[in-house]
């Protein structure tokens, strides 16, 4: 089979993983090599349905042994199968890198056999990569559940980021939709980055400490990263971090318990990133939610919505679920549903309040709570500023006021924001179709155990 | 009065050089890009050829004014949270073809000469935020090339790419494609603006070209043997990552459009229909057959003992 045949099949079979970010690490360019990395990432297209494409995402091999219920890649399953040749998958990697199709590669794999025999095929093919192809572009690999640690430690010498599907919210959930899996044999390999990580970050503090540098981080150019680290070390473990997926809406648990547990992965395992995948029925299976009951894209966005309130304007899961209201409010965003819920703490005053404060309010991220404080160093602003600060007043407005004014329009009145807020979303042609597709019936939590 | 220079970042710091130098009040004095710029009733037309020195003096001295104290000019972070310079700033906003961006330009040098420093603070100023719109605008439009620039690889090894941005951004993205490619030769050429940048060994040149060698630069070069095949593979590729339903039909909207402008499709290998055509048998490293142990004949996974092991891959693969 030629390398176009295989690719068809095994980047259809890799489309399931939502991870895919080429960010978290600056390389500088060594003379003689191919490539770099940047701390931003970069997308070089978009699929149909608006998901970035920034790395080559394929899987070694879709030869499983694994039996994993949801998985359209399961032994069981009845499918055209094929596995890459390392120097192949290599060589790929860097002909679609010299035509900016792509900033590096994803490298998942099927089970074929054993972990440790799949990792050391991709292990081989990143050496390739690496060694004797010369390239320094992103790299992300995948670890197997059930790898051996040292195998672990090759891989995460030689990629710049490294994932550990968690795949399932609980551990009995785990244990019922992927008999091959078990908890602790995901969460091994999660402890095992999270110390290399720490270990590589202390070893490099020592090293620049001796050298009298005060960096903590080479940047791009700089003498360091040319150099490719600190002193005495070669290529640190896993740069960009760790990141792991969890399918939603394929077992049971509702976005609290989703919430909690990513929050406690960011905690404990220090985390990059979660990625959410709303579960996409292809399989047939009595442990599984009916084929015709999708899980609603709008589901996992409002869970990525709750992620990044947690990542970047401190709040804390507890805020956005509770025991009493354990699912996200699918109609208005958390950040939204959040200030309906605490409309007592409104309306803040743009010219006094913190930046902390700011951030809470609906409409206002943090290029804008920056933006508002540095304009507001000059003098007082009125919702004029706000605009060419270009600010979303849309939201923002009911929950503000300059210098004591509230805008005419825009009262502080909880139900009359909710209704205008989803008439608006309601009248979007997104949720017109959705309505068409889904029924007129509100999206019920499919149930199956 | 009407200031018509030329639309470029030399041609409009000139004519806000000559505007200062002349002692002309900023609230007489417009800018506008020449040809196209028309004077009012009550206006003077007068045409200020570009003066790179007078330019240099301009954005020297506004780099000066507005630098004071800046933690950046001691190696620090921007306080305003940019990530470019105030003078790239300026240059970015000049590079936009809108036709405002002259008068936006010489308002916001204006006031930052008057402010100083303190010019980080007015960003909401009428002065101050379209001109901070120009600049992100084309900051936007380097981002874009930086995405959807797509390379050829000629018979000769090297690389082309022709793309037509909305701005004249080419020259600021080039060191970008240098990093990218090392040693490989290529060249990216901008037809609209009529610039392009050359890149060899360690070297690399943004020049400006006339419009014959812009067009024959854009014009079809012979491709490498197997550049048709490497082109099937991206789209291949691209066209099975698609998940059923989530499209523009299922979703109402077309998001892919909205963050892969049309405007760029016409160069992006993946949407073109004639990517399908690997335009006959693969390269030899491609020709596949070294590793195909692990697909068993009826379609189903093998189990570990018929992988190869990693050492007979190593062998075959010679």
């Amino acid at each position: 089979m030629d390398t176009l045949s295989k690719l068809g099949i095994l980047a259809e079979a890799a489309k399931y993983d939502a991870a895919c970010t080429s960010s978290g690490v600056n390389r500088a360019p060594v003379a003689g090599r191919v490539g770099m990395a940047t701390g931003a990432g970069c997308c070089h297209a978009f699929t149909a349905d608006g998901r970035c494409v920034t790395l080559l995402k394929v899987l070694m091999s879709n030869a499983c042994s694994y039996d994993c219920a949801y998985c359209v890649n399961r032994r069981g399953n009845s499918c055209p199968r094929a596995t890459f040749a390392p120097r192949e998958l290599a060589e790929l990697t860097l002909d679609f890198y010299r035509r900016n199709y792509v900033e590096g590669l994803f490298l998942s794999s099927g089970v074929i056999g054993t972990p440790d025999a799949t990792t050391e095929r991709m292990v081989e093919c990143l050496r390739v990569l690496r060694h004797e192809l010369l390239f320094d572009g992103y790299v992300h690999a995948k670890v197997i559940p059930g790898t051996s640690p040292e195998l672990v430690d090759a891989l995460g010498r030689l990629a710049d980021r490294l994932s550990v599907n968690l795949e399932l919210p609980s551990a009995a959930s785990l244990a019922a939709l992927c008999p091959d899996k078990d908890a602790a044999g995901v969460t091994r390999p999660m402890g095992q980055i999270a110390s290399s990580i720490a270990t590589g970050a202390t070893r490099y503090l020592e090293g620049s400490r001796r050298r009298g540098g005060g960096a903590l981080r080479p940047g791009p150019g700089s003498t360091l990263a040319r150099r490719g680290g600190a002193e005495g070390l070669s290529r640190a473990f896993s740069p960009a971090g760790q990141a792991t997926q969890i399918i939603v809406g394929a077992s049971p648990e509702d976005d609290r318990q989703v919430l909690r547990l990513s929050d406690a992965l960011y905690r404990r395992f220090e985390l990059k990133r979660v990625f959410f995948s709303a579960y996409v029925p292809v399989m047939d299976d009595g442990r599984l939610p009916e084929r015709d009951t999708p899980v609603p894209l709008r589901r996992e966005h409002r869970l990525y919505q709750a992620d990044w309130l947690m990542r970047f304007y401190d709040f804390a899961p507890e805020e956005l679920v509770s025991p009493e209201e354990p699912w996200l409010d699918l109609d208005v965003d958390p950040k939204l549903a959040w200030a309906l819920r605490h409309i007592d703490l409104f309306p803040l005053e743009v010219n006094e309040a913190s930046e902390r404060e700011l951030l809470r309010v609906p409409g206002i991220g943090p290029v804008g709570a920056r933006r508002i404080l540095r304009a507001r160093r000059a003098h007082g602003l009125d919702f004029d500023d706000l605009k060419r600060l270009r600010v979303t007043l849309a939201r923002a407005r009911h929950f503000v006021t300059c210098s004591g004014r509230s805008e005419a329009d825009a009262p502080l009145d909880g139900e009359l924001i909710r209704q205008r807020v989803v008439e608006h979303a309601k009248a979007s042609a997104y949720n017109e179709t959705r309505r068409q597709r889904e029924g007129a019936a509100d999206y019920v939590q499919g149930s199956f155990f | 009065m009407l200031l018509a220079c030329e639309g470029d970042a030399e041609g409009i710091l000139s004519a806000v050089g000559i505007g200062y130098l002349a002692h002309v009040a900023p609230a007489r004095v417009r800018l506008g890009r020449a040809p196209v710029a028309q004077p009012c009733l009550d206006e003077t037309a007068l045409a200020t050829p570009a003066d790179v020195d007078l330019a240099r003096r301009v954005l020297a001295g506004y780099e000066r004014k507005v630098a004071r104290g800046c933690p950046r000019s001691r190696g620090g972070a921007c306080p305003g949270g940019c990530a470019e310079s105030c003078g790239t700033k300026v240059l970015l906003a000049a590079a936009c073809d809108a036709r405002e961006a002259p008068e936006a330009i010489h308002r916001y040098l204006r006031v930052a000469f008057r402010e100083g420093a303190r010019v980080r603070s007015l960003g909401a100023e009428p002065d101050v935020a379209p001109f901070l719109a120009l600049a992100r605008a084309a900051s936007n439009e380097c981002e874009r090339m930086r995405q959807f620039v797509r390379f050829s690889r000629l018979a000769d090894g090297s690389y082309l790419s022709v793309f037509s941005p909305k701005a004249d951004v080419l020259p600021f993205v080039g060191a970008h494609f240098a990093m990218r490619m090392g040693r490989d030769r290529f060249c990216l050429v901008d037809p609209r603006h009529g610039t392009a940048v050359f890149h060899q060994g360690d070297q690399t040149q943004a020049v400006r070209l006339d419009a014959a060698m812009a067009e024959a630069l854009a014009s079809e070069h012979a491709l490498a043997d197997d550049e048709r095949y490497v082109r099937a593979m991206w789209k291949r590729f691209y066209d099975g990552l698609e998940l059923a339903g989530r499209g523009a039909e299922g979703r109402g909207y077309d998001l892919r459009s909205q963050l892969m402008p049309k405007r760029f499709w016409g160069g992006l290998v993946e949407l073109d229909p004639r990517s399908d055509d690997a335009g006959g048998p693969a390269p030899r490293r491609y020709a596949g057959g070294a590793d195909e142990a692990a697909e068993t004949k009826d379609g189903t996974a093998s189990r570990g003992d018929a992988v190869p092991s990693l050492r007979s891959v190593q062998e075959e693969g010679g």
